[in-house]
């Protein structure tokens, strides 16, 4: 089995499934004043130095959290009632917490219209809560956060990026972004699932999601999950080998986008291929065949890949990113995506052709005979 | 059909590399910094300037891109990281920061980064071609200059001059143009090493004014 879905989640790389192992034979709370309890405390600040060195913050600005949901839902949920913005493209988890209208739009090509955007925080009164992501999910697309930082700053919002699937791939500084909020997920960069992290800037106050405990610096209550923060830190680490993988990422990537367009002709849309894209990310649209189809072809061929975003009920529905960006049902309904990562090996790729060409050969003769 | 997608047993196939760890001994990429087995930072290896940074290899980079990259990776490579380790990774650890930092200064700068790209494709010339004639000409003037106004003079027009050299070195590298490429190399630096000498010469002249 070949696994392309490294935006879902990347599998555990051995140094941290090591690190977690070591972490859970080690006993003691890191609150705990006693020696096991300060030994705890010692690697868990061991591990919040390599995530801050990550990102390019100090320690201080990283609460640990669950995953990427909770981190997203802790900044957006913690100023009280305030208006939140979001793109038309962000994760579930930022949407689900913004506002319906005043979606910021994006092109055809799955970037945020950054002149749209500022006629939209412009009309908003200061204190707004702007969410945009740094790469879509999806498409791969990198978006200018950046820009949308200065804007927001500019008409006296603040700012939050959902940076879960930059992590790895392109290099973070919280401080270069501009952004008051940073959310990442431990499991994007070969680290264990169910830790993540939020940076803030340390001066605006976020009110804890989850309560009842000093932990976190008052900023959220509960023992922490000292094994997996113990793997985070050590994929943290390792990510920089991440980012020097990328140009081959990028060649693999680009090499099967030409392989497929070749094997599938008109029938192919790349949404968001004209766009600057993180290096390991592929899009690609069998128009007319339903992207469940295509998983689960895919998945019986040997190729584990996923239609658009990993979706918690296992249901393959239309992407909604793909709707933003102007595409009708023909290209939104039937989108594969296909993400590289540390593991990913040429043959793979070859592989991975060689099953969407032959998917793609029946599906056109079922069309022909119907 | 397995499911064990990424089994210990198959994890070494990932380093496309026959390198093993100083370490435990497993396979590790000769881009690697840290072993993804036991998470030991790897001795410097040899690799181009490019891969070091995490680059395409390309004459055209793009310097923000460069800066980006090289802010992770020398935060990742922060001597205070390894304090708590071993002499050998500490060791290890400066090694890899000393080596970045010389590909980023050479990718940096478009006269270094242009004279790597020539050794790189093993085009550096024999021999030095000779000193073009305008270079000559500005040496000549610079020599003759007695007030800080004239070393301006040559300073503007130099640095106008290098402008122009480095579009044009760019230019000849990207069409394999070696034999050019050589020669605007000489030329650059011959106005380099005038720029720094018109610094010189105009604080002998004016040594209050700068």
């Amino acid at each position: 089995m070949i696994y392309l879905d490294y935006n879902a989640g990347a599998p555990v790389k051995p140094a941290v499934r090591v690190a977690v192992m070591e972490a859970m034979d080690r006993q003691g709370n890191p609150s705990s004043v006693h020696r096991f309890g300060r030994a705890a405390r010692k690697h868990m600040e061991e591990a919040r130095a390599a995530v801050g060195a990550f990102a390019g913050v100090r320690p201080a600005q990283i609460i640990f959290t669950s995953g990427g949901t909770e981190a997203n839902n802790m900044v957006l949920r913690g100023f009280g009632e305030r208006a939140i913005i979001a793109s038309a493209i962000e994760h579930d988890s930022v949407l689900a917490n913004a506002a319906n209208q005043s979606r910021l739009p994006v092109t055809r090509d799955g970037v945020i219209d950054v002149t749209r955007a500022d006629e939209i925080l412009e009309g908003l009164t200061p204190g707004a809560i702007i969410s945009v992501m740094l790469v879509n999910n999806e498409t791969g697309v990198i978006q200018p956060v950046g820009e949308i930082a200065r804007l927001a700053h500019r008409y006296g919002h603040f700012i939050h990026t959902d940076a879960v699937q930059a992590a790895g791939r392109l290099p973070l500084d919280f401080r270069d972004l501009g952004v008051d909020f940073l959310t990442l997920s431990a499991h994007k960069i070969g680290g264990p699932q169910g830790i993540g992290a939020l940076i803030i800037n340390e001066k605006i106050a976020v009110a804890p999601l989850v309560r009842g405990g000093g932990q976190e610096m008052n900023r959220r209550a509960g023992t922490e999950n000292g094994a997996a923060i113990a793997g985070f830190g050590v994929a943290a680490l390792l990510a920089a080998d991440d980012l020097l993988d990328m140009p081959r990422l990028t060649t693999l990537r680009d090499r099967l986008q030409a392989r497929l367009q070749d094997a599938g002709g008109e029938d192919v849309v790349v949404p968001g291929a004209d766009a600057p894209r993180v290096g390991n990310t592929l899009n690609i649209a069998m128009r007319g065949v339903s992207s469940e189809t295509q998983v689960v072809g895919m998945d019986l061929a040997g190729i584990a890949v996923s239609a658009g975003a990993a979706c918690s009920s296992g249901k393959v529905k239309a992407s909604h990113v793909l709707s933003a960006m102007g595409f009708g049902s023909d290209v939104a309904g039937s989108a594969l995506r296909i993400s590289l990562g540390w593991n990913t090996q040429e043959q793979d790729i070859t592989r991975c052709v060689n099953a969407w060409s032959a998917l793609h050969e029946r599906t056109q003769k079922t069309k022909k005979a119907a | 059909m397995s499911f064990n997608v990424i089994g210990f047993s198959e994890f070494a196939a990932h380093t496309h590399s026959d390198l093993n760890c100083w370490l435990c001994q497993k396979a590790v990429s000769s881009r690697a910094l840290f072993c993804h087995h036991c998470g030991t930072i790897q001795p410097v290896r040899a690799i181009d300037h490019f891969a070091r940074l995490g680059l395409e290899r390309r004459i055209d980079i793009d310097i923000d891109q460069l800066d980006h990259q090289y802010a992770a990776l020398s935060r990742t490579l922060d001597p205070q990281r390894f304090m708590i380790r071993g002499l050998g990774e500490r060791g290890h650890a400066a090694r890899q920061l000393d080596a970045l930092n010389d590909a980023y200064e050479i990718l940096r700068e478009p006269l270094r980064r242009g004279r790597y790209w020539l050794s790189l494709h093993e085009k550096s010339p024999k021999q030095p071609p000779d000193m073009h004639p305008f270079v000559k000409e500005l040496r000549r003037e610079l020599d003759k200059a007695d007030e800080p106004c004239h070393c301006d003079r040559v300073a503007q027009k130099a640095g106008h001059a290098m402008e122009q050299g480095i579009m044009g070195l760019m230019q000849a590298l990207r069409g394999e143009n070696w034999q050019q490429a050589n020669v605007t190399l000489t030329e650059l630096d011959g106005l380099e090493s005038i720029l720094g000498d018109v610094r010189a010469r105009r604080s002998q002249l004016a040594p209050n004014n700068r």
